[in-house]
């Protein structure tokens, strides 16, 4: 228990689940490479859109990116998965391997939409990827709460015991 | 008491001194020598901050002389000097102990200056021993227990406050380490770490003036505002008195105090005041030399480290240059005993290192490439543990300090603490993932090729079972 309610070891896993699923995703875009309807091809037809499939023609997105960013874009994003993912999950540079995950998963976002593929709205469909981000983070405000019992408790304890000490250096 | 008068008698067993020791004795040196030093342990100064802060520990780099000096043929005196007599070529010692020598060395360092500062020797703490690096730990550990058991916010704020005197070299170390250590410090005891201040007051309007570091201004600067609790800056403040919790200090012609908890005394450095009595020329107690380190008028009699200035070739007073003097000086006595003539001293400087937090540092190697953040600090750390003296205990702290840095073993603080990458490890993570990347890259680009080339490996088999290839 005293393990599940500490704050470092929560983030720890937090963080490590995050890294692999990006790592993990990186080798499933090079294996998925070529394939039809594969990573390739998406991104290279994929337009920007906030409204994702099945929305009324119209509202399809722009694009699709030009191939010079395109191309580049589709053979170093899934490496940049497989690199940065690792390095996150191992703790290296988090802060700027943190903000480069969160700038692949704001492209992805722009490039599948947000309503109603993902989605941002409860809608009877079952998304795994976002269940287990919720649990995670749930995970952590629940440590985080245990952390801040413990600090308030060692705050107390710490004033006791100065009361306790300077009536001893009195004497 | 008469001693051996072909004795070689050196005098302050810090870089110098303790040197030339123990090259005299790697260099089978036939005659007596001896070694006096008040204290009984070695205090390896630049790398005091790893002990204040517990990143290297108490034998690595503040050793008993004694153990230092097991193997060799150095007598170990420990003892303070009370009088040298050039024209008698006598020392007498404070327990009346009298030596007479055939060879004198003269290195007995430098000690801090206060400057007639009102309270300054008695309540400011100054920062150049192993023994003042221990206390100021205790301090500002007796400090922080004091502050997370207060209620009252102004005492808290005071009993957290640090000032350090002084923006020099020393200063600058020490501001960076504080302020990266005692946020961690008061944090493990369940305090905010927001509250801890640390002030670094300099008489003049910039930092490092005047020393040899002084092109890492800009550098150092980011460093120490860059901390886990960035450095207060109280510039162009002479300070006029210090009591047991305030700094009084002249600002723009205004009287102002700071309250304070712990004070830090780096501002100055004097010579010995044995040094001045003495019939030599000197500049500003440090003795003039000759290019050989000999005094001119006395030629058996050698100086180096802090108190020895050369006109021709001046040396800044580091470690470094210290090390190096001792070692020449001890290859210019036996010289001087075989009958052939001492050879000038070539000092060479292979450039400046400065700790700039926990785990960080800048090298600045040969004066032209700067090498900042952790690559800086493993960089500084290897240098110095090679300065270590005697072979032995060198290998055995450098074989400790590579497998902690490897393992990350007896680190004060954790690198998630420091929000920092072990710079090593993550770089052949970065490298191992290419690795990994390569034939994933490769089934991509060219799938033909890589089930050719690779099918004897099982690879391509393994990887069309996981997501067969397009037909």
């Amino acid at each position: 228990m005293r393990y599940l309610l500490n704050l470092r070891t929560a983030v720890s896993v937090n963080r490590i689940i995050m890294g692999l699923f990006f790592f993990v995703s990186g080798i499933a875009n090079y294996l998925n490479f070529n394939v039809a309807n594969g990573f390739y091809q998406t991104v290279i037809t994929q337009k920007l859109q906030i409204i994702g499939p099945g929305i009324p023609p119209g509202w399809e997105g722009i694009g699709p990116l030009p191939s010079l960013i395109a191309i580049p874009y589709a053979w170093l994003l899934p490496l940049a998965e497989i690199l940065v993912g690792a390095l996150f999950a191992l703790n290296y540079w988090v802060r700027w391997t943190g903000l480069l995950l969160i700038l692949m998963t704001f492209s992805i976002i722009l490039a599948f939409g947000i309503i109603p593929a993902g989605t941002l709205f409860p809608n009877g469909a079952e998304s795994f990827n976002k269940n287990i981000l919720f649990m995670t983070l749930i995970w952590i405000c629940i440590a985080y709460d245990a952390y801040e019992q413990k600090m308030s408790r060692r705050r107390t304890e710490a004033m006791a015991n100065y009361a306790v000490n300077n009536a001893m250096d009195d004497m | 008491m008469q001693q051996a008068s072909q004795a070689t008698v050196i005098l302050g067993g810090g870089f110098a001194g303790l040197f030339t020791a123990l090259h005299l004795s790697q260099r089978k040196y036939t005659h007596q020598v001896i070694l006096i030093e008040q204290r009984d342990r070695f205090s390896f100064k630049p790398l005091l901050y790893e002990l204040l802060s517990g990143e290297l520990h108490s034998a690595q780099v503040y050793p008993r002389y004694k153990e230092l000096l097991a193997s060799s043929s150095v007598t170990f005196v420990q003892d303070t000097v009370k009088s040298i007599d050039l024209e008698q070529s006598r020392v007498t010692l404070t327990s009346s102990r009298i030596f007479n020598y055939r060879n004198l060395v003269l290195a007995l360092g430098s000690k801090t200056t206060y400057f007639n500062t009102p309270g300054a020797a008695e309540y400011a703490m100054p920062f150049t021993s192993g023994e003042q690096a221990i206390a100021l730990r205790k301090h500002l550990r007796h400090r922080l227990h004091q502050a997370i058991q207060t209620s009252d916010p102004a005492r808290r704020r005071l009993l957290l406050t640090v000032a350090i005197i002084g923006a020099g070299p020393a200063g600058i170390e020490l501001a960076c380490t504080l302020a990266d250590l005692l946020p961690i410090w008061y944090d493990e005891l369940g305090g905010d770490a927001a509250e801890i201040r640390v002030v670094l007051i300099n008489r003049s309007k910039e930092i490092l003036k005047g020393d040899v570091n002084s092109h890492l201004r800009c550098t150092a600067q980011r460093a120490l505002k860059g901390r886990i609790i960035p450095v207060d800056f109280l510039f162009d403040a002479a300070v006029s008195k210090i009591q047991a919790d305030s700094v009084e200090y002249q600002q723009n012609n205004k009287t102002q105090i700071l309250q304070v908890g712990t004070i830090a005394w780096t501002a100055g450095t004097t010579a010995n005041p044995l040094l001045m009595n003495l019939p030599v020329a000197n500049n500003r107690g440090r003795l003039l030399v000759t290019p050989t380190l000999q005094l001119p008028d006395f030629p058996e009699v050698f100086a180096a480290g802090d108190c020895a200035a050369d006109s021709d070739q001046p040396q800044p007073p580091t470690a470094q240059v210290a090390y190096q003097q001792g070692i020449a000086i001890a290859q210019n006595i036996q010289h001087q005993r075989e009958g052939k003539s001492p050879i000038p001293v070539e000092i060479k400087m292979r450039g400046t290192l400065m700790k700039l937090g926990l785990n960080e540092g800048v090298a600045n190697l040969f004066n032209k490439v700067q090498i900042p953040g952790q690559p800086g600090h493993l960089i500084r750390e290897a240098t110095y543990l090679q300065l270590l003296p005697n072979a032995a205990h060198n290998r055995k702290i450098t074989t400790e300090w590579l497998t902690d840095e490897l393992f990350q073993r007896h680190r004060p603080a954790s690198y998630m603490q420091l929000g920092q990458t072990p710079w090593l490890s993550g770089v052949a993570t970065l490298a191992a993932g290419v690795i990994f990347a390569t034939p994933l890259v490769w089934r991509a680009a060219q799938p033909m090729q890589f089930q050719q080339n690779l099918h004897w490996t099982g690879v391509p088999t393994l990887l069309n079972q996981l997501a067969p290839p397009p037909q």
